[in-house]
Protein backbone atom coordinates (compact mmCIF):
# COMPACT_ATOMS: atom_id res chain seq x y z
CA UNK A 1 0.00 0.00 0.00
CA UNK A 2 1.43 3.15 -0.86
CA UNK A 3 2.22 5.87 2.03
CA UNK A 4 -0.89 8.23 1.25
CA UNK A 5 -3.58 5.33 1.23
CA UNK A 6 -2.23 3.87 4.39
CA UNK A 7 -2.22 7.39 5.93
CA UNK A 8 -5.76 8.48 4.43
CA UNK A 9 -7.01 5.01 5.32
CA UNK A 10 -6.53 5.31 8.88
CA UNK A 11 -7.80 8.32 9.40
CA UNK A 12 -10.63 7.87 7.58
CA UNK A 13 -11.28 4.88 10.09
CA UNK A 14 -10.84 7.06 12.87
CA UNK A 15 -13.55 10.14 11.24
CA UNK A 16 -15.92 6.65 10.82
CA UNK A 17 -15.20 5.66 14.33
CA UNK A 18 -15.98 9.09 15.37
CA UNK A 19 -19.04 9.78 13.34
CA UNK A 20 -20.34 6.13 14.50
CA UNK A 21 -20.09 6.68 18.13
CA UNK A 22 -22.06 10.27 17.71
CA UNK A 23 -24.79 8.62 15.17
CA UNK A 24 -25.38 5.72 18.08
CA UNK A 25 -24.95 8.44 21.15
CA UNK A 26 -27.76 10.51 19.30
CA UNK A 27 -29.93 8.02 17.93
CA UNK A 28 -30.88 6.23 21.16
CA UNK A 29 -33.08 9.45 22.20
CA UNK A 30 -36.03 11.45 20.82
CA UNK A 31 -34.81 14.82 19.53
CA UNK A 32 -37.05 17.63 20.70
CA UNK A 33 -35.35 20.95 20.83
CA UNK A 34 -34.44 21.15 24.17
CA UNK A 35 -32.57 17.62 23.99
CA UNK A 36 -30.75 18.76 20.57
CA UNK A 37 -29.45 21.92 21.44
CA UNK A 38 -28.65 21.39 25.25
CA UNK A 39 -28.90 18.14 25.94
CA UNK A 40 -31.58 17.65 28.33
CA UNK A 41 -29.50 19.70 30.72
CA UNK A 42 -28.43 16.95 32.61
CA UNK A 43 -24.58 16.26 31.86
CA UNK A 44 -22.44 15.54 35.12
CA UNK A 45 -18.72 16.22 35.90
CA UNK A 46 -17.07 13.71 33.32
CA UNK A 47 -19.65 14.80 30.10
CA UNK A 48 -18.96 18.33 30.68
CA UNK A 49 -15.25 18.13 30.99
CA UNK A 50 -15.31 16.48 27.69
CA UNK A 51 -17.82 18.68 26.10
CA UNK A 52 -15.99 21.92 26.98
CA UNK A 53 -12.58 20.66 26.00
CA UNK A 54 -14.22 19.42 22.95
CA UNK A 55 -14.96 22.89 22.55
CA UNK A 56 -11.65 24.43 23.42
CA UNK A 57 -9.34 22.20 22.17
CA UNK A 58 -9.95 22.56 18.37
CA UNK A 59 -7.68 22.54 15.32
CA UNK A 60 -6.45 26.35 16.41
CA UNK A 61 -4.76 24.31 19.10
CA UNK A 62 -3.86 21.06 17.19
CA UNK A 63 -2.00 23.01 13.91
CA UNK A 64 -2.20 26.55 14.76
CA UNK A 65 -0.36 26.88 17.92
CA UNK A 66 2.42 24.80 15.97
CA UNK A 67 2.19 26.71 13.32
CA UNK A 68 2.54 30.12 14.46
CA UNK A 69 5.43 28.79 17.78
CA UNK A 70 6.90 28.03 13.98
CA UNK A 71 6.24 31.08 12.03
CA UNK A 72 5.73 33.51 14.51
CA UNK A 73 7.80 32.65 17.73
CA UNK A 74 7.12 33.76 21.32
CA UNK A 75 4.46 35.78 20.70
CA UNK A 76 2.55 32.32 20.45
CA UNK A 77 2.92 31.89 24.40
CA UNK A 78 -0.31 34.10 24.53
CA UNK A 79 -2.22 30.96 23.77
CA UNK A 80 -0.91 29.30 26.99
CA UNK A 81 -2.19 32.39 29.09
CA UNK A 82 -5.74 32.82 27.98
CA UNK A 83 -6.44 29.56 27.38
CA UNK A 84 -5.92 29.28 31.73
CA UNK A 85 -7.45 32.96 32.21
CA UNK A 86 -10.41 31.06 30.66
CA UNK A 87 -10.93 29.04 33.35
CA UNK A 88 -10.52 31.30 35.69
CA UNK A 89 -13.21 33.31 34.27
CA UNK A 90 -15.55 30.31 34.18
CA UNK A 91 -15.47 29.76 37.41
CA UNK A 92 -16.97 33.14 38.48
CA UNK A 93 -19.48 33.62 35.83
CA UNK A 94 -20.64 30.22 34.65
CA UNK A 95 -22.20 28.87 38.00
CA UNK A 96 -24.49 32.47 38.24
CA UNK A 97 -25.35 32.03 34.43
CA UNK A 98 -26.26 28.16 35.18
CA UNK A 99 -28.24 29.43 38.13
CA UNK A 100 -29.61 31.31 36.00
CA UNK A 101 -30.50 28.59 32.95
CA UNK A 102 -32.66 26.34 35.50
CA UNK A 103 -34.60 29.00 37.48
CA UNK A 104 -35.80 30.42 33.89
CA UNK A 105 -35.15 27.69 31.67
CA UNK A 106 -32.57 29.76 29.40
CA UNK A 107 -30.81 27.57 26.68
CA UNK A 108 -28.79 29.98 24.48
CA UNK A 109 -26.72 32.89 25.52
CA UNK A 110 -29.18 35.17 23.18
CA UNK A 111 -31.93 33.46 25.79
CA UNK A 112 -30.00 35.29 28.79
CA UNK A 113 -29.85 38.67 27.41
CA UNK A 114 -33.34 38.48 26.16
CA UNK A 115 -34.11 37.82 30.16
CA UNK A 116 -31.80 39.98 31.70
CA UNK A 117 -32.34 43.19 29.24
CA UNK A 118 -35.79 42.84 27.96
CA UNK A 119 -35.60 43.72 24.03
CA UNK A 120 -35.81 41.92 21.36
CA UNK A 121 -33.75 44.07 19.32
CA UNK A 122 -30.35 44.16 21.28
CA UNK A 123 -31.04 39.97 21.69
CA UNK A 124 -31.40 39.99 17.81
CA UNK A 125 -28.04 42.07 17.64
CA UNK A 126 -26.20 39.99 20.11
CA UNK A 127 -27.19 37.18 18.04
CA UNK A 128 -26.12 38.26 15.02
CA UNK A 129 -22.58 39.18 16.92
CA UNK A 130 -22.39 35.58 18.06
CA UNK A 131 -23.36 33.90 14.45
CA UNK A 132 -21.29 36.72 12.77
CA UNK A 133 -18.14 35.71 14.30
CA UNK A 134 -18.71 32.47 14.78
CA UNK A 135 -17.91 31.70 10.83
CA UNK A 136 -14.40 32.30 11.01
CA UNK A 137 -13.59 30.25 13.49
CA UNK A 138 -15.92 27.69 11.92
CA UNK A 139 -13.73 28.80 8.97
CA UNK A 140 -10.91 28.04 10.73
CA UNK A 141 -11.62 24.39 11.54
CA UNK A 142 -12.72 23.96 7.80
CA UNK A 143 -9.15 25.04 7.06
CA UNK A 144 -7.63 22.46 9.17
CA UNK A 145 -9.46 19.73 8.21
CA UNK A 146 -7.98 20.50 4.63
CA UNK A 147 -4.62 20.84 5.86
CA UNK A 148 -4.89 17.56 7.48
CA UNK A 149 -6.29 15.93 3.91
CA UNK A 150 -3.62 18.02 1.89
CA UNK A 151 -0.79 16.59 4.34
CA UNK A 152 -1.58 12.69 5.07
CA UNK A 153 -2.25 12.71 1.08
CA UNK A 154 1.56 13.64 0.36
CA UNK A 155 0.06 16.48 -1.33
CA UNK A 156 -2.36 13.85 -4.20
CA UNK A 157 -5.57 15.72 -2.53
CA UNK A 158 -5.92 19.27 -2.82
CA UNK A 159 -7.52 21.50 -0.13
CA UNK A 160 -10.69 21.98 -1.44
CA UNK A 161 -12.07 19.10 -2.26
CA UNK A 162 -11.14 17.76 1.47
CA UNK A 163 -12.68 20.81 2.96
CA UNK A 164 -15.97 19.71 0.74
CA UNK A 165 -16.15 16.55 2.00
CA UNK A 166 -15.57 17.74 5.22
CA UNK A 167 -18.53 19.82 5.59
CA UNK A 168 -20.42 16.76 4.13
CA UNK A 169 -19.96 14.88 6.74
CA UNK A 170 -20.27 18.16 9.42
CA UNK A 171 -23.51 18.89 8.60
CA UNK A 172 -24.60 14.94 8.09
CA UNK A 173 -22.99 14.32 11.62
CA UNK A 174 -25.05 17.46 12.94
CA UNK A 175 -28.59 17.07 12.04
CA UNK A 176 -28.69 14.03 12.99
CA UNK A 177 -27.34 13.59 16.32
CA UNK A 178 -27.15 17.15 18.10
CA UNK A 179 -24.98 17.68 21.13
CA UNK A 180 -25.33 14.35 23.08
CA UNK A 181 -23.64 13.04 19.80
CA UNK A 182 -20.72 15.75 19.76
CA UNK A 183 -20.02 15.00 23.67
CA UNK A 184 -19.56 11.22 23.39
CA UNK A 185 -17.15 12.12 19.81
CA UNK A 186 -15.32 14.34 22.27
CA UNK A 187 -14.36 11.08 24.10
CA UNK A 188 -12.61 9.75 21.45
CA UNK A 189 -10.91 13.36 20.02
CA UNK A 190 -9.42 13.78 23.43
CA UNK A 191 -7.54 10.46 23.87
CA UNK A 192 -6.34 10.68 20.79
CA UNK A 193 -5.18 13.97 21.01
CA UNK A 194 -3.65 13.62 24.01
CA UNK A 195 -1.92 10.53 22.87
CA UNK A 196 -0.73 12.60 19.73
CA UNK A 197 0.37 16.00 22.02
CA UNK A 198 2.41 13.70 24.25
CA UNK A 199 4.40 11.41 21.65
CA UNK A 200 4.56 13.96 19.55
CA UNK A 201 5.46 16.67 21.19
CA UNK A 202 8.08 14.58 23.42
CA UNK A 203 8.87 11.92 21.02
CA UNK A 204 9.88 14.65 17.75
CA UNK A 205 12.58 16.93 20.07
CA UNK A 206 14.02 13.30 21.27
CA UNK A 207 14.33 12.44 17.61
CA UNK A 208 16.12 15.46 16.15
CA UNK A 209 18.09 16.85 19.37
CA UNK A 210 17.99 14.14 21.80
CA UNK A 211 16.05 15.68 24.09
CA UNK A 212 13.88 19.06 24.68
CA UNK A 213 16.24 20.70 26.55
CA UNK A 214 19.27 20.09 23.83
CA UNK A 215 16.67 21.28 21.15
CA UNK A 216 15.83 24.86 23.01
CA UNK A 217 19.67 25.06 23.28
CA UNK A 218 19.88 24.56 19.59
CA UNK A 219 17.33 26.68 18.45
CA UNK A 220 18.05 29.73 21.09
CA UNK A 221 21.51 29.73 19.85
CA UNK A 222 20.47 30.03 15.93
CA UNK A 223 17.52 32.09 16.22
CA UNK A 224 17.77 34.20 19.70
CA UNK A 225 15.35 36.32 18.70
CA UNK A 226 12.61 34.04 17.89
CA UNK A 227 12.03 33.33 21.62
CA UNK A 228 11.29 36.70 23.17
CA UNK A 229 8.14 38.81 22.01
CA UNK A 230 8.00 40.50 19.30
CA UNK A 231 9.63 36.87 18.12
CA UNK A 232 9.43 37.01 14.28
CA UNK A 233 7.23 39.68 14.26
CA UNK A 234 7.76 43.48 14.34
CA UNK A 235 4.47 44.16 16.23
CA UNK A 236 3.69 41.57 18.47
CA UNK A 237 5.70 43.63 21.62
CA UNK A 238 4.40 43.02 25.29
CA UNK A 239 0.97 45.15 24.90
CA UNK A 240 0.03 43.46 22.35
CA UNK A 241 0.48 40.23 24.24
CA UNK A 242 -1.17 41.48 27.63
CA UNK A 243 -4.56 43.13 25.59
CA UNK A 244 -4.44 39.46 23.28
CA UNK A 245 -4.47 37.74 26.48
CA UNK A 246 -6.85 39.68 28.05
CA UNK A 247 -9.34 39.88 25.22
CA UNK A 248 -9.04 36.32 24.29
CA UNK A 249 -9.31 35.16 27.95
CA UNK A 250 -12.47 37.06 28.63
CA UNK A 251 -13.84 35.79 25.54
CA UNK A 252 -14.00 32.07 25.77
CA UNK A 253 -16.92 31.98 27.46
CA UNK A 254 -18.71 34.54 25.83
CA UNK A 255 -19.00 31.92 22.59
CA UNK A 256 -22.77 30.98 22.16
CA UNK A 257 -21.82 27.57 22.32
CA UNK A 258 -19.47 27.71 25.63
CA UNK A 259 -21.62 30.06 27.19
CA UNK A 260 -24.56 27.38 26.35
CA UNK A 261 -22.39 24.59 27.50
CA UNK A 262 -23.27 25.99 30.76
CA UNK A 263 -26.42 25.10 30.66
CA UNK A 264 -25.95 21.45 30.08
CA UNK A 265 -24.57 20.80 33.53
CA UNK A 266 -26.26 19.06 35.93
CA UNK A 267 -25.61 21.53 38.79
CA UNK A 268 -23.45 24.93 39.74
CA UNK A 269 -20.78 22.50 41.52
CA UNK A 270 -19.72 20.74 38.28
CA UNK A 271 -19.18 23.89 36.62
CA UNK A 272 -17.04 24.95 39.36
CA UNK A 273 -14.92 21.49 40.03
CA UNK A 274 -14.28 21.73 36.01
CA UNK A 275 -12.96 24.97 36.10
CA UNK A 276 -10.46 23.88 39.03
CA UNK A 277 -9.38 20.75 36.72
CA UNK A 278 -9.66 22.28 33.63
CA UNK A 279 -6.22 24.39 32.93
CA UNK A 280 -4.26 21.39 33.43
CA UNK A 281 -5.45 20.31 29.97
CA UNK A 282 -3.35 23.14 28.55
CA UNK A 283 -0.17 21.32 29.09
CA UNK A 284 -0.85 19.32 25.85
CA UNK A 285 -0.82 22.60 24.19
CA UNK A 286 3.08 23.34 25.32
CA UNK A 287 3.92 20.19 23.58
CA UNK A 288 2.29 20.95 20.58
CA UNK A 289 4.63 24.31 20.35
CA UNK A 290 7.49 21.43 20.79
CA UNK A 291 6.92 20.60 17.72
CA UNK A 292 6.48 23.86 15.83
CA UNK A 293 9.70 25.04 17.42
CA UNK A 294 11.70 22.19 16.17
CA UNK A 295 10.40 22.60 12.47
CA UNK A 296 12.07 25.35 12.51
CA UNK A 297 15.60 23.91 12.66
CA UNK A 298 14.31 20.42 11.10
CA UNK A 299 12.13 21.88 8.09
CA UNK A 300 12.51 25.60 7.52
CA UNK A 301 11.08 27.30 4.65
CA UNK A 302 7.87 25.89 4.49
CA UNK A 303 5.41 28.03 2.72
CA UNK A 304 2.69 27.59 5.52
CA UNK A 305 3.44 27.51 9.41
CA UNK A 306 0.36 25.88 9.64
CA UNK A 307 1.92 23.06 7.74
CA UNK A 308 4.36 22.56 10.63
CA UNK A 309 3.12 20.23 12.72
CA UNK A 310 1.84 17.81 10.27
CA UNK A 311 4.62 17.89 7.64
CA UNK A 312 6.95 16.93 11.03
CA UNK A 313 5.08 14.11 11.93
CA UNK A 314 5.06 12.77 8.06
CA UNK A 315 8.75 13.21 8.25
CA UNK A 316 9.55 11.62 10.92
CA UNK A 317 7.13 8.98 11.63
CA UNK A 318 5.49 6.06 9.72
CA UNK A 319 2.54 6.56 7.54
CA UNK A 320 0.33 4.81 9.75
CA UNK A 321 1.20 6.79 12.76
CA UNK A 322 0.65 9.87 10.62
CA UNK A 323 -2.92 8.52 10.18
CA UNK A 324 -3.30 8.42 14.11
CA UNK A 325 -2.21 12.13 14.10
CA UNK A 326 -4.10 13.32 11.11
CA UNK A 327 -7.18 11.31 12.63
CA UNK A 328 -6.90 13.00 16.10
CA UNK A 329 -6.90 15.97 13.96
CA UNK A 330 -9.39 15.54 12.17
CA UNK A 331 -11.76 14.81 14.96
CA UNK A 332 -10.51 18.28 16.43
CA UNK A 333 -11.96 20.27 13.67
CA UNK A 334 -15.06 17.95 13.64
CA UNK A 335 -16.17 18.16 16.78
CA UNK A 336 -15.55 21.97 17.86
CA UNK A 337 -17.27 22.79 14.03
CA UNK A 338 -20.12 20.42 14.81
CA UNK A 339 -20.82 22.72 18.04
CA UNK A 340 -20.64 26.01 16.23
CA UNK A 341 -22.98 24.96 13.45
CA UNK A 342 -25.37 23.86 15.91
CA UNK A 343 -25.42 26.62 18.22
CA UNK A 344 -25.31 29.28 15.60
CA UNK A 345 -28.40 27.65 13.86
CA UNK A 346 -29.79 27.35 16.63
CA UNK A 347 -29.53 30.84 17.56
CA UNK A 348 -30.70 32.10 14.19
CA UNK A 349 -33.81 29.94 14.53
CA UNK A 350 -34.72 30.54 17.77
CA UNK A 351 -33.47 34.24 18.82
CA UNK A 352 -32.87 35.84 15.72
CA UNK A 353 -35.44 34.76 12.93
CA UNK A 354 -38.28 34.11 15.36
CA UNK A 355 -38.39 37.02 17.66
CA UNK A 356 -37.88 39.32 15.04
CA UNK A 357 -40.22 37.77 11.26
CA UNK A 358 -42.12 35.01 13.15
CA UNK A 359 -43.06 35.39 16.79
CA UNK A 360 -45.76 32.66 16.25
CA UNK A 361 -43.74 30.13 15.16
CA UNK A 362 -43.74 26.68 17.65
CA UNK A 363 -40.50 24.46 18.70
CA UNK A 364 -40.72 22.51 15.58
CA UNK A 365 -40.72 24.92 12.83
CA UNK A 366 -37.89 26.44 15.12
CA UNK A 367 -35.91 23.05 14.77
CA UNK A 368 -36.55 22.99 11.17
CA UNK A 369 -35.13 26.23 10.28
CA UNK A 370 -32.31 25.64 12.84
CA UNK A 371 -31.67 22.26 10.78
CA UNK A 372 -31.53 24.69 7.04
CA UNK A 373 -29.42 26.92 8.73
CA UNK A 374 -26.79 24.28 9.70
CA UNK A 375 -26.43 23.30 5.79
CA UNK A 376 -26.40 27.66 5.03
CA UNK A 377 -23.89 27.90 7.80
CA UNK A 378 -21.37 25.94 6.98
CA UNK A 379 -21.76 26.57 3.18
CA UNK A 380 -20.59 30.11 3.84
CA UNK A 381 -17.56 29.03 5.59
CA UNK A 382 -16.15 26.74 2.83
CA UNK A 383 -16.87 29.04 0.64
CA UNK A 384 -14.80 31.59 2.78
CA UNK A 385 -12.29 28.96 3.58
CA UNK A 386 -11.42 28.03 0.11
CA UNK A 387 -11.03 31.85 -0.66
CA UNK A 388 -9.23 32.77 3.05
CA UNK A 389 -5.61 32.88 2.99
CA UNK A 390 -4.48 33.74 6.55
CA UNK A 391 -3.30 31.76 9.34
CA UNK A 392 -5.52 29.90 11.78
CA UNK A 393 -4.28 32.54 14.26
CA UNK A 394 -5.30 35.24 12.69
CA UNK A 395 -8.61 33.61 11.87
CA UNK A 396 -8.77 32.34 15.90
CA UNK A 397 -8.01 36.61 16.73
CA UNK A 398 -10.86 38.21 14.37
CA UNK A 399 -12.99 35.73 15.42
CA UNK A 400 -12.50 36.90 19.72
CA UNK A 401 -12.46 40.52 18.50
CA UNK A 402 -15.74 40.23 17.75
CA UNK A 403 -17.19 38.02 20.23
CA UNK A 404 -15.48 39.49 23.46
CA UNK A 405 -17.76 42.27 23.03
CA UNK A 406 -20.34 40.69 24.71
CA UNK A 407 -18.55 40.64 27.99
CA UNK A 408 -19.54 43.82 29.02
CA UNK A 409 -23.41 42.83 28.73
CA UNK A 410 -22.87 39.28 30.51
CA UNK A 411 -20.80 40.69 33.02
CA UNK A 412 -22.67 43.91 33.97
CA UNK A 413 -25.82 42.05 33.69
CA UNK A 414 -25.02 39.61 36.30
CA UNK A 415 -23.25 41.83 38.60
CA UNK A 416 -24.58 45.31 38.03
CA UNK A 417 -28.10 45.63 38.80
CA UNK A 418 -27.59 49.33 37.71
CA UNK A 419 -27.13 48.33 34.30
CA UNK A 420 -29.70 49.29 31.14
CA UNK A 421 -30.62 48.25 27.83
CA UNK A 422 -29.51 51.25 25.76
CA UNK A 423 -26.10 51.34 27.44
CA UNK A 424 -25.27 47.50 26.75
CA UNK A 425 -27.19 47.88 22.94
CA UNK A 426 -24.66 51.29 22.59
CA UNK A 427 -21.21 49.48 24.13
CA UNK A 428 -22.11 46.62 21.57
CA UNK A 429 -22.77 48.87 18.85
CA UNK A 430 -19.21 51.00 19.03
CA UNK A 431 -17.20 47.99 20.42
CA UNK A 432 -18.15 45.85 17.49
CA UNK A 433 -17.66 48.86 14.90
CA UNK A 434 -14.50 49.90 16.07
CA UNK A 435 -12.62 47.08 16.35
CA UNK A 436 -14.24 46.30 12.65
CA UNK A 437 -12.98 49.48 11.18
CA UNK A 438 -9.48 48.90 12.69
CA UNK A 439 -9.81 45.50 11.67
CA UNK A 440 -10.26 46.67 7.65
CA UNK A 441 -8.01 49.21 7.54
CA UNK A 442 -5.25 46.80 8.57
CA UNK A 443 -4.74 48.52 12.12
CA UNK A 444 -4.44 45.55 13.76
CA UNK A 445 -2.44 46.09 16.00
CA UNK A 446 -3.03 49.27 16.89
CA UNK A 447 -0.59 51.10 19.10
CA UNK A 448 1.09 48.33 19.88
CA UNK A 449 -2.11 46.76 21.21
CA UNK A 450 -4.85 44.45 19.83
CA UNK A 451 -7.65 45.95 18.39
CA UNK A 452 -10.49 44.36 19.78
CA UNK A 453 -9.36 44.94 22.83
CA UNK A 454 -9.33 48.68 22.02
CA UNK A 455 -13.01 48.14 21.03
CA UNK A 456 -13.90 46.54 24.36
CA UNK A 457 -12.55 49.26 26.10
CA UNK A 458 -14.80 51.53 24.16
CA UNK A 459 -17.36 49.05 24.77
CA UNK A 460 -16.99 49.17 28.60
CA UNK A 461 -16.74 52.76 28.77
CA UNK A 462 -19.83 53.77 26.64
CA UNK A 463 -21.94 50.55 28.37
CA UNK A 464 -21.00 51.78 31.93
CA UNK A 465 -21.00 55.61 31.37
CA UNK A 466 -24.97 55.70 29.27
CA UNK A 467 -26.67 52.78 32.16
CA UNK A 468 -25.54 55.30 34.70
CA UNK A 469 -27.34 58.46 32.32
CA UNK A 470 -30.41 56.94 31.62
CA UNK A 471 -33.66 56.26 33.45
CA UNK A 472 -32.56 53.18 35.56
CA UNK A 473 -35.25 50.11 34.38
CA UNK A 474 -36.61 47.68 37.53
CA UNK A 475 -35.66 44.04 37.96
CA UNK A 476 -37.05 41.29 39.05
CA UNK A 477 -35.51 40.83 43.19
CA UNK A 478 -33.73 37.53 41.97
CA UNK A 479 -32.13 39.17 38.59
CA UNK A 480 -29.01 39.86 40.39
CA UNK A 481 -26.89 36.84 42.39
CA UNK B 1 0.11 40.41 37.16
CA UNK B 2 -0.94 40.87 33.60
CA UNK B 3 2.06 44.00 33.32
CA UNK B 4 5.25 42.09 34.41
CA UNK B 5 5.47 40.27 31.19
CA UNK B 6 8.84 42.32 30.55
CA UNK B 7 10.15 40.78 33.60
CA UNK B 8 9.75 36.74 32.84
CA UNK B 9 9.67 37.53 29.24
CA UNK B 10 13.32 36.71 28.37
CA UNK B 11 14.89 33.35 27.42
CA UNK B 12 17.61 32.88 30.57
CA UNK B 13 17.93 31.31 32.81
CA UNK B 14 16.76 28.22 31.24
CA UNK B 15 15.19 25.84 33.39
CA UNK B 16 14.78 22.33 32.61
CA UNK B 17 15.57 22.73 29.30
CA UNK B 18 13.06 25.50 28.82
CA UNK B 19 13.54 29.60 27.94
CA UNK B 20 12.70 31.50 30.96
CA UNK B 21 9.37 32.44 29.50
CA UNK B 22 8.25 29.28 28.39
CA UNK B 23 9.04 27.32 31.50
CA UNK B 24 6.99 30.28 34.05
CA UNK B 25 3.60 30.42 31.36
CA UNK B 26 3.60 26.32 32.17
CA UNK B 27 4.22 26.45 35.47
CA UNK B 28 1.21 29.04 35.90
CA UNK B 29 -0.69 26.58 34.36
CA UNK B 30 0.37 23.63 37.07
CA UNK B 31 -0.25 26.58 39.85
CA UNK B 32 -3.42 27.54 38.20
CA UNK B 33 -5.49 24.67 39.01
CA UNK B 34 -4.23 24.35 42.87
CA UNK B 35 -5.24 28.25 42.96
CA UNK B 36 -8.43 27.53 41.85
CA UNK B 37 -8.89 24.69 43.83
CA UNK B 38 -8.22 27.12 46.65
CA UNK B 39 -11.21 29.65 45.86
CA UNK B 40 -13.67 26.16 45.15
CA UNK B 41 -12.99 25.36 48.98
CA UNK B 42 -13.64 28.81 50.40
CA UNK B 43 -16.60 29.15 48.07
CA UNK B 44 -18.32 25.71 49.13
CA UNK B 45 -17.55 26.22 53.10
CA UNK B 46 -20.89 25.35 54.83
CA UNK B 47 -21.20 28.97 55.14
CA UNK B 48 -21.64 29.69 51.93
CA UNK B 49 -24.84 27.15 51.31
CA UNK B 50 -26.18 26.31 47.87
CA UNK B 51 -28.86 29.47 48.72
CA UNK B 52 -26.06 32.01 48.90
CA UNK B 53 -23.87 31.48 46.45
CA UNK B 54 -21.04 34.45 46.83
CA UNK B 55 -20.71 36.68 43.65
Amino acid sequence: MSPSATALGVILAIVALGSGIGFYAGARRKMDLEQWTVAGRGFGVLLMWLLMAGEVYTTFSFLGASGWAYSRGAPTLYILAYITLAYVVSFFILPPIWELGRVHKLQTQSDFFAWRYRSKYLVAAVSLVGIVFMIPYLELQITGFGIIAEVASFDGIGRNPAMLVAVILLTGFVLTGGLRAVAWVSVLKDILMLIAAVSVGIGIPYIYFGGIGPMFTALIHAKPSHFVMPGATGNLGHAWYISTVLLTGLGVYMWPHSFGAAFSAKSSGTLRRNAVVMPLYTLSLTFMLFVGFAAILVIPNLRDGDLSLLAMVRKTFPPWFLGVIGGAGALTAMVPAAILVLSSATVFAKNLCRPLFAPDMNDHQVGRIARIMVVVISLISLYLAIHGSTTLVSLLLLAYAGITQLFPGVVLGLFWKRVTMPGVFAGLTIGVASMAILFLTKHDPFLGLSAGFLGLCANFTIAIALSLLSKPTPQPAESCL
Amino acid sequence: MCFSVSLWDRIHPIVLGLPFNLFWLTLWIVLTPLCMWGAYLIETRPSHEKDNPPT
